[in-house]
């Protein structure tokens, strides 16, 4: 077998094998025209060439040789005789398709070879006689896309159908199980299943291969009825499908309560309308004297009580969504509240320090309760720039579905903490780093069901997005329960590239964070859904540029967890006034462990780089020396303790001044591209102040220290 | 894969599923069922080994239930390791769980 | 181990194709050149048979026909393709037990679809 070529080139190369046996065929029926052998043998060439060369998208080939075939399936009918003529002709339709074949490899396209196919097809198409020629076998789905039934219901929105479904008898054993098609038709929208299974008999009696469930499936979606159709496109035949649309938005009518309970029984044919009635006249309840009475089976019932209720449900909802009290605001409306309020906030600040200053009591005791105001007003406009997660989460759900099954997996996607909120402008950054975890995490953390399978894994994959808050941050997790990484794979490649070396300092977290490294990957298979690792460095960027930061937890076969820490809002911000020197600096207070006097603080490490904090090695920064600020330190230097995922370093400062609220304005271009530093406030009394990047200082020292 | 291993003289007479309650072994589980049921009054169909379950063997274990009430005998399924299994196919395919199934194994 | 299927077609140019598309999409493929070859190479770890219409020494049609009646994996969902879009070859196929069909000439993406709507993933 020729497995070599391309497709294309092994069907060249089997289609001059077809025509040397097509040639073979005709010049046996020229000694023995009834020789049926020969006539299906020519008819199964021509076929072949036909049906293949339509994969490959060889029209003129395809056009051509479906006369001939068609001429050929007459003769093979009886309904036409072998003569020398066609003989002949065949012939030189075999030696034409050749020329085609030619044409074909070339890419060429002689107006005499088409010249010719049109001569020879009406030679052909004279002995089709009065049977018209079908299709031309050209893609089939041109033909179907027909004209929608005139039966079709196409709803303008939602609207919800009721779908009776009976599978054949046979329908196991043809390899159709009703639970995929019950699948199917979950994708399509909210969905009610009411299996019934009072059909199934008893053991003695029951043919264990037959099917003998059915289904009542309601289903509330924006699809047309043809596109449900389409689910049963197997079935249809078999089984039984009833579809009906039972609720609709209709403007004209509006909606009153759903059916009553015997209409329903009416409407799905389970009872005949004189039964209803004369059960309707008792005055005990109506299922009770239905079940009774012996019109309907305890199953029906509670079967139409459940579309009862699932309706009612449906239109509940609608007119919630119809009726909640919202109204829009422009998000550039809000950022400039947002924009004020910091302001408003700073110039407190200013008026605080000069009741201060002035020692006022009551200037002071204004300016106090002018603070807890301002605290309020802050809060509501901070809320009101949030928004929660859910409308980034759900946004996935698509990419999830999409993706898992170009790569054929089965994945789950569950959220949680969907309630929790965030700055708007935090979730506009978060959009594309999150997008490129979640497709990781399908394309390298889940496996396929085969691989889950094996390893006694269920086959559908849970990727769990959750959101909550802790302290002042946001913390969002993407959590595969997939193969996880592996850690030693990672820190060969690591060592390969020259990032790390090949020593045990390294702890996990420090190797598994080597992913976020351009151009990083461990995959030698990359796909084209994640590519070779890229995306992971700029996804670290994204989240680093919000001040958040990513952590990575592992563990082989059991999943992959990643963590990333956002502050709630980007806008306002809770500092420690620190002092070095005559510059100010102002630390997020969410980061501070604890403040010392650094004298009470014992030095540790080989050459007393390292402090001991509370019984831990903690290396230590002197912010002094690192921001190069001139003269010589205050007399009572002080520490602070700061952790970024519980990775501590102590930062020295001169003193401390105190707590402090701020709006962070962007950096002007001096400041840019000093490394430690993400901003710049301006204190009430007009003074500048720094904020520090802690996240990035933590770094730094922390990687200075393994060198 | 699909075994069965009948206790006759356990009290009550146990029979233990074991592999794929699926199409492909109904015929061969019915008949086990059969066997054991006519064999004793009482008896435990054990699922605690079951390692796959589709709608043809779902549509089974409704039968053992139709059987258990007809014929007086006392019969229970009881899910075991498989009872996950069964809820989420029961509830995937909108069923209400047959009569004679078990939570807890009796012993 | 990747979800196996089994490929029935005389053409070899087709069953590279499909072959081509379906490992690919990471299934493994089992080839047979007609239906007596199918019927050989039928096992049971195998998730969904392609069988062509046409072909010499046993047919589609007798090929389902002798897996549902057979013994082994005889409820394997088998998906005939047919380059006649009339109904007629559908429903020959139906009644011999086809589980649905497939139209040539098909895409990668109808291919992969077909088999996911009859493949089972569901897993209880």
């Amino acid at each position: 077998m020729n497995e070599l070529g391309s497709p294309l080139e092994t069907f060249r190369e089997e289609a001059r094998e077809l025509l040397e046996q097509l040639e073979q065929n005709l010049m046996q029926l020229e000694e023995h025209p009834g020789d049926h052998d020969s006539i299906d043998g020519a008819f199964r060439a021509l076929h072949t060439i036909k049906g293949s060369g339509n994969m490959f998208d060889l029209d003129d080939l395809v056009g051509f040789t479906h006369i001939v075939e068609a001429v050929f399936v007459r003769v093979r009918d009886g309904k036409l005789p072998v003569s020398r003529e066609l003989i002949d002709l065949s012939l030189q339709a075999r030696d034409h398709i050749s020329r085609l074949l030619i044409e074909a490899e070339s890419g060429s396209r002689d107006t005499a070879t088409s010249e010719r196919s049109r001569l020879l097809s009406m030679a052909f198409e004279a002995h089709l006689g009065d049977e018209a020629l079908g299709a031309s076998g050209r893609r089939s789905d041109e033909q179907d896309a027909a004209a929608p039934k005139d039966s079709e219901h196409q709803p303008e929105g939602e609207c919800t159908y009721r779908i009776e479904f009976t599978p054949a008898a046979d329908s196991f054993l043809t390899g159709a199980n009703p639970l995929l098609i019950l699948n199917e038709l979950a994708e399509l929208g909210t969905i009610l299943k009411i299996g019934y299974c009072e059909a199934i008999p008893d053991l003695k009696e029951i043919e264990p291969e037959h099917c003998y469930l059915r289904w009542v499936i309601l289903l509330t979606t924006d699809h047309g009825e043809n596109e449900v159709r389409d689910i049963f496109i197997f079935v249809e035949g078999s089984a039984e499908i009833k579809i009906d649309v039972i609720d609709e938005v209709d403007p004209l009518i509006g909606e009153s309560g759903y059916k009553r309970l015997g209409e329903i029984l009416v409407d799905r044919g389970e009872i005949e309308r004189k039964d209803l009635e004369s059960a309707v006249s008792s005055k005990s309840y109506i299922g009770e004297v239905l079940v009774k009475k012996g019109f309907v089976s305890e199953e029906q019932i509670n079967s139409a009580l459940k579309e009862q209720n699932y309706v009612r449900d449906i239109r509940e909802n609608r007119r919630t969504v119809e009726t909640s009290t919202t109204i829009k605001v422009k998000v550039e409306k809000l950022d400039e509240l947002v924009n004020l309020v910091g302001e408003f906030v700073t110039m407190h600040a200013g008026i605080a320090m000069v009741a201060d200053r002035k020692n006022d009591q009551d200037f002071r005791a204004a300016a106090e309760q002018m603070e807890g105001l301002i605290r309020q007003v802050r809060d509501l406009s901070i809320e009101l720039h949030m928004v929660p997660v859910e409308i980034l989460f759900s946004g996935y759900r698509r990419l999830v579905r999409d993706l898992s099954e170009d790569l054929s997996k089965q994945v789950q996607l569950k959220l949680e903490g969907t309630e929790t909120e965030l700055d708007k402008n935090v979730i506009d950054s978060l959009k594309d780093p999150l997008l490129h975890i979640i497709r990781n995490s399908i394309d390298h953390g889940i496996e396929s069901p085969e691989v889950r399978k094996r390893k006694g894994k269920p086959p559908t994959g849970t990727l769990r997005l959750s959101a909550y808050y802790s302290g002042a941050s946001v913390v969002i997790q993407v959590v595969d329960d997939g193969a996880g990484m592996d850690v030693e794979r990672i820190r060969q490649k690591g060592i390969e590239r020259g990032v790390i070396d090949n020593s045990d300092r390294y702890s996990e977290q420090d190797i598994l964070q080597l992913i976020f490294a351009p151009g990083f990957s461990t995959n030698e298979e990359a796909t084209n859904v994640s590519g070779r690792g890229v995306g992971m460095d700029v996804v670290r960027r994204n989240i680093e540029a919000i001040g958040g930061s990513i952590r990575i937890q592992t563990e082989k076969d059991v999943g992959t967890t990643l963590s990333i820490r956002i502050p709630l809002t980007l806008a306002i911000v809770d500092g420690l006034l620190s002092r070095i020197g005559d510059s100010l600096y102002l630390i997020n207070l969410s980061y501070i462990v604890e403040c010392l006097d650094l004298k009470d603080v014992r030095t540790a490490g080989n050459g007393g780089d390292m402090i001991d904090f509370r019984g831990e090695i903690v290396p230590f920064l002197d912010l002094r020396s690192y921001f190069g600020v001139e003269g010589v330190a205050g007399e009572h230097p002080q520490l602070v303790v700061v952790a970024i995922e519980e990775k501590k370093i102590g930062l020295v400062v001169d003193a401390l001044l105190d707590k402090y609220q701020s709006v962070i304005k962007s950096l002007g271009k001096i400041y840019e591209r000093v490394e430690g530093i993400s901003g710049a406030i301006i204190l009430g009394d007009g003074k500048p102040a720094l904020m520090l990047d802690v996240d990035r200082l933590v770094k730094v020292t922390r990687d200075e220290v393994k060198k | 894969m699909m075994r069965t291993e009948f206790h006759a003289t356990k009290k009550p007479a146990q029979l233990d599923i074991e592999g794929d309650l699926s199409f492909a072994h109904v015929s061969d589980l019915h008949a086990a069922l059969l066997t054991a049921c006519d064999a004793v009054d009482e008896l435990v169909v054990s699922l605690d080994k079951v390692t796959s379950i589709d709608a043809a063997g779902l549509q089974l274990l409704f039968a053992v239930c139709r059987y258990a009430d007809k014929s007086k005998k006392l019969v229970q399924i009881v899910p075991g390791a498989a009872s996950e299994r069964i809820d989420r196919i029961l509830e995937f395919s909108g069923l209400t769980s047959p009569n004679c199934l078990a939570g807890d194994i009796a012993q | 181990m990747a979800d196996k299927i089994l490929i029935v077609d005389d053409s070899v140019s087709m069953r590279q194709m499909t072959n081509m598309i379906l490992g690919g999409a990471g299934y493994e493929v089992v080839q047979a050149v007609d239906g007596k070859d199918g019927l050989a190479k039928m096992s049971t770890d195998i998730k969904v048979v392609i069988t062509d219409y046409n072909m010499p020494n046993m047919n589609g049609i007798e090929f389902i026909k002798a897996v549902r009646s057979g013994t082994v994996n005889k409820s394997v969902p088998i998906l005939m393709v047919t380059t006649e879009s009339e109904d007629s070859k559908k429903q020959e196929g139906k009644s011999a037990g086809a589980t649905g069909w497939i139209t040539k000439p098909f895409d990668k993406d109808t291919l992969l679809q077909t088999i996911k709507k009859v493949a089972d993933p569901l897993g209880f």
